[in-house]
């Protein structure tokens, strides 16, 4: 296991498997490493908060092995483990950095929300990164390299967002503007968040838009590598209006929904529909929770970080 | 004199400065409609500014290398003639002012020397450090302290006691006489007596003495006396106005350094004296007139409203001129004569002669 | 020369040190060159670094952002100050906290420039000086100029620092001449006043006005740092004087002064008369003379010195 700073580690990753085999993998790597955040925060070894991405982390998958990850940047928000582990594979970084640790990704000062590693950048404050997304796609933009930045449902209310899009089609920024919309703000669902269409917000804008329903990790591959590549190609930018479903709460506790709606949604659960297309998804299972086991026992046995 | 304020212009909206990129004219220098002043420059745009009238630029405002603000004077020129402006000027900083201006320093320094700002000489109508320590420093080597009410009366004749009993009754207190004739020791009035020849006058200004009036009448010149203030006015003296207490003043009226009026005499609203000027006993000036620098308006000589009187003109005893005539400079009007029109420079009239022109410097 | 053509001179020097160096801000194209013409002549000299954006400050403070954390020297302008409030997530959020919070791994080469400052008549959204919303934020450098020091070296200092910095021009300012030897040391002064940006001019008048009427030896120390406030500068400045003043364009509270203050009174220093001089708590209002009457003074400046002897 690599703990370099500049590294994607390719082991956790999986590069090596076969796609399917990769794909699953991480779903369950990250919807194991989640479960695990979730028990420590209850027997009080995890401070702050946490957002967990469980029911999306088929998009996280797909994306990042859309993009390529020696080059593109990737934008996340506060609900970023997934999208973190996916693009880089450092579970051990993240583990240290969530429990406050000085070996952690960003030596405990970012914590959950704000992660950074290579050319992977998140922030907790809603669309505020989306400028800079764009910002560091036409900075890049010689080198082949394109922005990819995630917002939510929820996101679609700020300001930002536009003056991103507009910047985008002025200056030709080759961005993938991704709408992760798990259908709910918080507590508020979109129905009271969101006016008009999210699919076509950005068509205004003269950016080409594009709509998938699903959380199916090969079908949003296979809708996602397309537009990358039409990105990469005219250094344009893109937009990606993602529905997906939100399994768990926003951040702990504070899921208000029905609980008959929430059972109803995890028949779209991204592992429950991707596990029958691998040949042994028990050792794939087995390989990452042995894997989780041992760097959080790392993690933990690390010095907390303090400012002396 | 009259003068011209040339203004800084606006060259473009968004700079309220401009900057004097070149001086074309000196204080003093003579210049015609159209003469290139001054070269302005801003960012964007430089541009000339002109003279709009002809005569003697006696003010320049703005400095090379510096900003100016639009809108303000750059530069004033005197385009020459009596004007109400001139007497504005009278009373101005040219010493003429009683008023005293003491400096914060000085202030604080008198209270840490522990001196009475009454007992210090201003220089130049200001009391600053330096003078505040040389007050301190006379007290303490013992040696004759001079009061800031202390001053010399120049000329110990008979007008010379009329201007010293006036001074002494509005609360100056006078050293003496410098007299050129008179002998040492002559009193002019009580407790005031001739001290030294005017030769005098510079080592009394160096000994502190910082006040002078001056006592030279004249019933048909005023030359005389206007040498004599301009001597007082080089060394550096205040010359400051006096008023008789009889006298009656109206509203609004300017008098200028060393300009006196004396017992019974009467200055009507908005009357402009100008410096050096005699308004005899019992003289009466209506309102608005306007007295030219060292004019003598003799005793019970009568101008009515809006006469002005030029520069060094005489009015002679009980003269009388009318409403709204003009009196050139350099001008003898004799005793009891009625002007009733305008008089050119340098004219005198009698009741025997017809008028004819004075030549003041034969 | 002027302080509009040093900033010009600045930007020019830096973009030729740095030819990666984006410029950009509203309006910045050639011929008109930027609001305030800082910028004139750089788009037709450097077509390829001068970004023309839309009216939409938080996004172009956003772009920049973006453009610094990938390696670029990144100069925006904001056309007036009031706008800065647009940019203040980008700003307080974003660009100063990506270094610490991403533990030291990143850094923004970003200066936003913007002129603050009334006396224009540009009423209440185009003459404040708020720039103190903005200071005291760890990892956010602000500085502003003044016509007595270089603002083209300052403006390279600020590019060179490789850290986000928020630069307070003065709109008034820019057609002033640059004057250094107008700043004038004394030993022991009766009165230091410290102070910054566009009023800086009127402190050096009031000084000079000071010494001819009135005798007093007043030394203006201008700030051109004003977060973190330069701690020694302001401390030797104001043990010289029982009498310390401020002066500052914005509003009173929570500002330039009470900065001062504290770090002259944790240094132990405490002079017999501190007094801060600063526009009036109000909005601006655009009645050029009522503007006047709100807003600091050489007058002002002039009567509170002479007030505290």
């Amino acid at each position: 296991m690599s703990h370099d700073l500049q590294e994607i580690d390719t082991d956790v990753l999986g590069v090596d498997l076969p796609r399917q085999d990769r794909f699953y993998r991480q779903l369950y790597l990250i919807r194991r490493f989640e479960q695990k955040l979730l028990e420590l925060f209850t027997n009080n070894m995890l401070a702050g908060t946490t957002h967990t991405s469980q029911g999306q982390e088929a998009n996280a998958v797909a994306i990042m092995e859309a993009l390529k990850l020696d080059r593109d940047m990737v934008w996340s928000n506060h609900r970023c483990h997934g999208h973190f582990l996916s693009y880089c594979g450092q579970s051990y970084r993240l583990f240290a950095e969530i429990l406050g640790r000085r070996t952690g990704a960003c030596g405990g000062r970012g914590g959950s929300q704000h992660l950074h590693w290579r050319n992977f950048y998140s922030s907790g404050i809603q669309g505020g990164f989306a400028a800079a997304a764009v910002g560091a796609a036409l900075a890049e933009k010689d080198k082949g390299a394109i922005s990819c930045i995630f917002m939510g449902d929820g996101t679609m209310g700020e300001g930002s967002v536009y003056e991103a899009l507009n910047f985008a089609s002025l200056l030709s920024a080759p961005v993938l503007f991704v709408v992760e919309d798990n259908g709910i703000a918080q507590t508020t669902p979109k129905e009271l968040g969101v006016a008009g269409s999210i699919t076509d917000r950005a068509r205004a804008f003269g950016i080409d838009c594009h709509h998938l329903a699903s959380t199916d990790a090969d079908e949003i591959f296979a809708t996602v590598s397309p537009i990358v590549d039409q990105i990469r190609t005219t250094g344009r930018p893109a937009w990606l209006h993602l529905e997906t479903v939100r399994l768990g709460p926003h951040s702990k506790g504070d899921d208000t929904r029905d609980e008959a709606f929430v059972a109803e949604l995890q028949k779209r659960d991204p592992l429950t529909v991707y596990r029958d297309r691998v040949g042994d998804p028990g050792a794939l299972e087995t390989w990452c929770d042995d894997h989780i086991a041992q760097v959080l026992d790392l993690a933990l046995k690390d010095d907390v970080a303090c400012a002396s | 004199m009259a003068h011209i304020d040339i203004i800084t212009p606006r060259v473009n909206a968004n700079e309220d400065e401009v900057l004097v990129a070149e001086l074309h004219v000196a204080v003093g220098d003579q210049v015609d409609v159209g003469d290139l002043l001054i070269s302005a420059e801003t960012t964007k745009a430089s541009v000339d500014i002109e003279a709009t009238h002809a005569g003697t630029v006696s003010k320049i405002n703005g400095k090379k290398g510096r900003m100016i603000a639009s809108g303000s004077v750059i530069v004033v020129i005197d385009i020459g003639g009596d004007s109400a402006a001139a007497g504005d000027d009278a009373g101005g900083a040219d010493g003429g002012s009683a008023e005293v201006k003491v400096t914060t320093k000085a202030r604080l320094r008198a209270e840490e020397l522990g001196i009475d700002l009454d007992a210090v000489l201003p220089k130049a109508g200001r009391i600053g450090v330096a003078e505040v320590e040389a007050a301190a420093g006379k007290g303490a080597d013992g040696g004759p302290q001079v009061t800031a009410m202390q001053a010399v009366l120049v000329g110990g004749g008979g007008h010379g006691a009329t201007i010293g009993e006036i001074a002494v009754a509005c609360g100056w207190d006078l050293i003496g006489a410098v007299d050129g004739k008179l002998p040492k020791g002559t009193q002019v009035i009580s407790g005031v007596e001739v001290i030294a020849t005017d030769e005098a006058l510079q080592s009394l200004y160096d000994s502190g003495v910082r006040v002078a009036f001056v006592g030279i009448g004249g019933a048909t010149s005023s030359e005389t006396r206007q040498a004599v203030f301009e001597k007082l006015q080089a060394i550096g003296f205040t010359l400051p106005p006096l008023v008789h207490p009889t006298a009656h003043f109206g509203a609004d009226v300017k008098l200028g350094a060393a300009s006196y009026v004396l017992p019974n005499a009467m200055v009507g609203p908005r009357c402009r004296i100008g410096a050096n000027v005699i308004v005899n006993s019992s003289s009466t000036v209506a309102h608005d007139c306007v007295v030219g620098d060292h004019a003598h308006l003799t005793p019970a000589a009568i101008l009515a409203g809006n006469v002005r009187i030029g520069a060094s003109s005489v009015v002679g005893m009980g003269a009388s001129v009318l409403f709204g005539v003009e009196v050139g400079q350099g001008c003898l009007i004799h005793n009891n004569v009625s002007v009733l029109m305008d008089v050119p420079d340098f004219t005198e009239l009698s009741l025997e002669h017809a008028p004819k022109r004075r030549d003041l410097d034969a | 020369m002027r302080v509009v053509e040093e900033l010009r001179d600045s930007l020019f020097g830096i973009m030729q040190r740095d030819p990666s160096t984006i410029v950009l801000g509203e309006d910045l194209l050639d011929p008109y060159g930027g609001a305030f013409k800082v910028t004139q002549g750089l788009s037709d000299a450097y077509p390829n670094n001068v970004i023309t954006t839309p009216i939409s400050e938080a996004g172009l403070v956003g772009v920049g952002l973006g453009m610094a954390l990938r390696g670029r020297t990144v100069l925006a302008e904001i056309m007036f100050g009031d706008f800065l409030t647009l940019t203040t997530d980008q700003l307080v959020n974003h660009a100063a906290k990506v270094k610490w919070m991403f533990n030291d791994a990143v850094d923004a080469s970003l200066v936003v420039r913007t002129p603050m400052g009334g006396g224009r008549g540009y009423g209440p959204t185009h003459s404040q000086s708020i720039e103190k919303h903005f200071c005291g934020v760890p990892g956010l450098t602000v500085m502003a100029v003044n016509q007595f020091q270089s603002p083209g070296d300052l403006l390279k200092e600020a590019a060179e620092l490789g850290s986000p910095v928020l630069f307070i021009e003065n709109k008034i300012m820019y057609s002033k001449l640059v004057e250094p030897d107008r700043l004038v040391s004394y030993d022991r002064p009766d009165a230091v006043i410290l102070t910054y940006g566009g009023v800086t001019e009127f402190c050096v008048q009031a000084a000079e006005r000071l010494l001819d009427d009135e005798e007093l030896t007043v030394e203006v120390v201008p700030v051109q740092h004003l977060s973190p406030l330069p701690a020694d500068l302001i401390r030797t400045a104001a043990a010289k004087s029982d009498r310390v003043f401020t002066v500052e364009e914005g509003t009173v509270s929570w500002g330039f002064g009470a900065a001062v203050a504290e770090e002259i009174l944790s240094a132990g220093i405490t002079p017999h008369h501190f007094q801060s001089i600063a526009a009036d708590p109000t909005a601006i209002p655009s009645a050029r003379n009522w503007e006047l009457e709100i807003l600091p003074s050489v007058d002002k400046i002039e009567r509170a010195v002479v007030a505290s002897f």
